[in-house]
């Protein structure tokens, strides 16, 4: 029963082979479907190496990439085990888009695509697990694998969302490596700024970024003041002092836009007070401090109001 | 999209960093600017002879921090072959022989008991606008959202002391 299904399977496989145009029968294609539908997919690739070599005609069709990138794909799931370095994925990609480029009448469109989405998830993921301070590049070169693929796969899918989250994660790891480098190197804070000001450009009322430039600019002006050597010559001292004030000036309107987009959240609002203090504005600094002060009192008397029980007393 | 939400969470609860400072680093940050000032009016002033024996005092009247800042930042640093000794005082009374006395805002009422006793002695440095015409002789102001300060030329040329090129060139006003 099992070698009759076997048998209509390699059937299935091999009748769009000759319905593709593939006129000639080429045993060593039909022997690597034999093997790949047996789950042999290194002894299916070396078969399909063979037809390449053996039956010339074969290489212009869709359908032989096509099978050849599903060999591909198998031996990057089951052997190579969705490992990140695998070299069976990136085979598998330019084998599948050959077959797209092939295929005028799209008779494989639909399998191949996903396919390549299935990957594009893959490089995905592979940039989450690659985030670090560590392996961040890595992180990039997927993230970017990521995207070129899924953009081919499906053109009308918007990228926005992946982008910004993708962004905000990676200038996450260059804030944490400005905060870690004892010589607060300025490209990682440049790193970092750049990536939120994408995301702004995609979306200009986002909170986590709008806060995340305000602290960097506000953190770079005090990282101007507490890394100043005590006997530092009189004109680099007020050169620094310039520095940090242009920085707290230009972390405000980052701060306060995110004020407006969460007017309760007592981070944002001790932001701009420090902001005001450390620029001497006493009064602005006094009015957020209040607000603040405010705000923690209602959070007070929420904690205070009387509560319902959630259990009867009495059971 | 396929992405599974485990993964999502992974990039959004990623630690936000935190703000450095707030309000306490700012006034950190303001005395850390302020007690550079000090060390280099001690630096950039031209002191007689008879000021260059002994310990050179800094003295700090009313600002707990600003003494704690400059103590740890300057005690035993030289000013020509002078060692720094960051004094604080409690009360008015205590101050004598200082090269350089910070005063507070908040003690500047201070300023004409002090200057009476420590006539020819001491540098004072205040924070009050007006505090020049009082007396001091150098004093702090805010420009520009900036600490910036102005002196007194005329009443140090008095105590025979000469301010520097470089402090002229930087105070924001001279009287």
């Amino acid at each position: 029963m099992i070698a009759k299904i076997k048998i209509i399977l390699i059937f299935i496989f091999f009748i769009p082979m000759i319905s593709s145009g593939q006129g000639k029968y080429c045993i060593y294609q039909f022997k690597a479907l034999k093997a790949y539908d047996d789950k042999d997919y290194l002894v299916a690739k070396a078969y399909m190496d063979s037809a390449l070599v053996t039956c010339f005609d074969i290489k212009e069709n869709a359908y032989t990439w096509h099978v050849l990138g599903f060999i591909y794909y198998d031996i990057y799931k089951n052997i190579d085990q969705k490992s990140s370095t695998s070299l069976a994925r990136e085979k598998t990609i330019e084998v599948i888009r050959k077959s797209i480029e092939l295929d005028t009448i799209s008779e494989f469109e639909r399998t191949n695509k996903k396919v390549l989405i299935n990957l594009a998830i893959s490089y995905w993921n592979n940039s989450v697990t690659h985030l670090d301070t560590i392996n961040y590049e890595k992180a990039i070169s997927f993230y970017n694998s990521y995207t070129e693929l899924y953009s081919f796969a499906n053109p009308e899918y918007r990228l926005e969302q992946s982008e910004i989250i993708f962004s905000q994660a990676l200038a996450k790891i260059y804030e944490k490596k400005f905060e870690n480098t004892l010589s607060k190197n300025e490209d990682y804070f440049n790193s970092a700024v750049k990536l939120h000001k994408k995301v702004l450009s995609l979306d200009s009322l986002n909170y986590e970024s709008n806060m995340a430039l305000g602290k960097l600019y506000y953190n770079l002006g005090v990282v101007y003041i507490f890394t100043l050597e005590d006997d530092i010559d009189m004109f680099k001292f007020i050169e620094a002092q310039d520095k940090a004030v242009d920085n707290f000036k230009i972390s405000l309107p980052y701060l306060k836009t995110a004020y407006q987009i969460q007017p309760n959240d007592k981070e944002t609002i001790t932001g701009i007070a420090g902001v005001y203090h450390q620029l001497h504005e006493k009064e602005k600094f006094m009015t957020y401090m209040n607000l603040l002060e405010d705000i923690k009192s209602k959070d007070k008397e929420k904690d205070t109001e009387p509560k319902i029980n959630k259990e009867p007393r009495d059971k | 999209m396929l992405i599974s939400l485990k993964i999502v969470s992974m990039f959004l609860f990623f630690p936000m960093i935190t703000i450095v400072g707030q309000v306490d680093d700012a006034t950190k940050a303001h005395n850390k600017i302020k007690g550079i000032y000090m060390y280099q009016f001690a630096k950039l002033i031209n002191w007689p002879k008879e000021y260059r024996s002994g310990d050179f005092v800094i003295g700090v009247y009313g600002d707990e921090e600003l003494y704690q800042q400059m103590h740890s930042a300057y005690t035993d640093k030289l000013i020509g072959n002078q060692k720094i000794k960051v004094n604080r005082y409690i009360s008015s009374a205590e101050i004598s022989n200082c090269h350089l006395l910070y005063l507070s805002d908040n003690k500047s009422e201070s300023l004409i008991k002090i200057k009476k006793k420590n006539k020819t002695k001491t540098i004072i440095v205040g924070q009050q606008e007006g505090l020049l015409d009082k007396g001091a002789a150098i004093n702090f102001v805010i420009k520009d959202s900036r600490i910036k300060f102005e002196i007194n030329k005329t009443s140090v040329d008095k105590q025979g002391l000469i301010f520097g090129q470089t402090l002229i060139k930087l105070a924001s006003n001279i009287l």
